[in-house]
């Protein structure tokens, strides 16, 4: 029972969506600057040919900015106002953000300087620094998901998916240390991989997949309890990427197909649940936002049958692939994966967190008021719409002309993937910045 | 502050009916009565009314905000002296509650 006595009551803005700070902003317009360097990097690297994807400075430089310094930093500025209002309590984490922004960002630019000038003491400090700035991070958030008496799906996707991260970027560091001083003499060859699925299976889709079930029908105005089918994705990934990882680590062929296997059935299920989600909609258009995070699902879907129809192609004698083709191929799967997936689905769910974010921050107490502005007003969704017609254009163009290896479309593909990623970060940026100046901060 | 006190209870709760009206769910843009949100408004002599309402998740991000500007309207109506909310998800909301303005205005967007 909640109480308000008239001659008493003060409107305060809200009640559960605690902390209210220029903190998530900041973690999310950093992002951003990452994302459009992460944009030049990669395009830059295109325009002068895909060399040796291993050890390249370029191509590494490139996905740590997008992976570490966007995709990351924008889900945790994300987490810190989302999570409190999702779990329906608050979190103490405020500080501990403050002090692991302080780390990340001056982390993964030592890391991507590292790996540009390929200096290992370099990208292994930047490395030291991020394991640090997660640490601190994700301390408050265990500590509350754990406090809870009983863990939902979502809790539990979110529980998992920050120890994923934790082992990531801790593995990225083991990696960087064995570069530095080499104790362990097969880890750079054979953990690739491993950083790989801890990262985007592991972090990236765990976490997606888990928030997939609370803002998907919230966004699209779907009715029902859309959380309780998530226990069966959240098993089959699990079990999926742990069992990927130790087969991997110990020579097991049949486990790692097993493995995919698993998580390529979580994957369906996820899909098959989102689909039945947004079929079930209130509101007939979905809109640029949801529109691109729905189109991530897709992406999710192609890059996991572009990843095993390449990975048959590399075992199968009969298929002849040279190392360029090889090459080639990664790319377009790897692509398919981070900007399709992962950035797709963020930057789609930004259109939608980012306006959010301010209204609670700055618009909340007009609520009941005829002032009082929609979420939706506060974005502009033509300005999405365009660079997402831009991006998603331009990145299927780019896989197609990677698979096809036809340098000129290579090139001019990328560079109109490389102008809706732009436009969209100018225009999410651009949220931040209406009339009333930057969000109220009670930091 | 002089305030009008009502003729009737019905009255009344037509005046509380109308000014739940203005607290519009700002995602999706249509006030919380077509939305079927609340469950049930009554009204004491001395000036006290109990809202029982609902959100459309228990997860939504603008639950605490809502239930704050239900408060808020109701205590500008004339004779209420005190706003009760009481949230609950027994039943649980579906979109069976939205009334026809509701899904229309929710089409159209």
């Amino acid at each position: 029972m909640n109480v308000l006595t008239a001659g008493s009551f003060q409107p305060k803005p809200n009640l559960h969506n605690r902390p209210l700070s220029a903190w998530p902003a900041r973690f999310l317009n950093t992002g951003l600057v990452f994302l459009v360097l992460a944009g030049i990097t990669f395009l830059y690297w295109l325009a002068d040919g895909i060399g040796h994807y291993r050890h390249n400075a370029f191509p590494l430089a490139a996905t740590h900015l997008f992976v570490l310094g966007f995709a990351t930093l924008v889900t945790l500025g994300a987490m810190i106002q989302m999570v409190p209002v999702l779990l329906g309590r608050p979190i103490e984490g405020e500080r501990a953000a403050r002090i692991a922004y302080l780390h990340l960002v001056p982390g993964i630019t030592l890391l991507v300087g590292g790996f540009w000038q390929w200096s290992p003491r370099l990208f292994g400090s930047g490395g030291l620094l991020v394991v640090v700035g997660v640490v601190v991070f994700v301390i408050p958030y265990w500590r509350a998901l754990w406090a809870g008496r009983k863990v939902s799906p979502i809790e539990a996707f979110l529980l998992v998916s920050l120890l994923y991260l934790l082992l990531t970027v801790s593995f990225g560091l083991l990696m960087a240390f064995q570069l530095i001083a080499p104790f362990w003499g097969s880890l750079t060859l054979r953990g690739l991989p491993l950083h790989v699925i801890l990262g985007i299976a592991g972090w990236f889709t765990t976490i997606i997949v888990g928030v997939s079930y609370q803002l998907f029908p919230m966004f699209a105005a779907a009715p029902g309890d859309s959380t309780a089918p998530a226990r069966r994705p959240f098993t089959l990934l699990n079990a999926g990427i742990v069992i990927t990882l130790l087969a991997w680590f110990i020579h097991l062929l049949p486990g790692v197909v097993l493995g995919i296997a698993l998580t390529g059935s979580g994957v369906f299920c996820y899909a098959f649940d989102v689909t039945a989600i947004l079929r079930r909609r209130l509101r007939r258009k979905l809109g640029p936002g949801v529109g691109q995070a729905a189109l991530a699902v897709g992406y999710l879907i192609l890059g996991l049958l572009g990843g095993t129809a390449l990975a048959i192609s590399l075992w199968h004698p009969a298929i002849p692939l040279t190392i360029n083709d090889t090459q080639h191929a990664i790319v377009a799967v790897a692509l398919l994966l981070s900007a399709g997936w992962i950035g797709s689905m963020i930057l789609g769910m930004l259109a939608k967190i980012s306006p959010m974010i301010l209204w609670l921050n700055r618009y909340a107490h007009l609520t009941g008021e005829t002032a009082a502005p929609s979420v939706a007003d506060l974005i502009d969704e033509t300005g999405i719409a365009i660079g997402a017609y831009l991006y998603h254009s331009g990145l299927f163009a780019l896989v197609i002309a990677l698979i096809l290896e036809y340098q000129p479309a290579i090139v001019w593909s990328a560079a109109v993937w490389f102008a809706g990623m732009f436009i969209q970060t100018l225009v999410l940026g651009l949220v931040w910045l209406k009339k009333e100046g930057a969000p109220t901060a009670n930091d | 502050m002089t305030r009008n006190q009502p003729e009737t209870i019905e009255e009344q709760e037509a005046r509380i009916w109308e000014a739940l009206r203005h607290v519009i769910d700002p995602e999706l843009h249509v006030n919380i009565v077509d939305l079927g949100l609340v469950y049930g408004v009554e009204w004491t002599d001395s000036g006290e009314v109990h809202v029982q309402m609902t959100l459309t998740s228990p997860g939504c991000p603008v639950g605490g905000v809502i239930m704050q500007a239900v408060g808020k309207v109701l205590q500008r109506i004339p004779g209420v002296t005190a706003v009760h909310v009481d949230l609950t998800f027994e039943p649980r909301w579906t979109s069976d509650r939205i009334t026809i303005e509701g899904r229309r205005q929710l089409a159209g967007r």
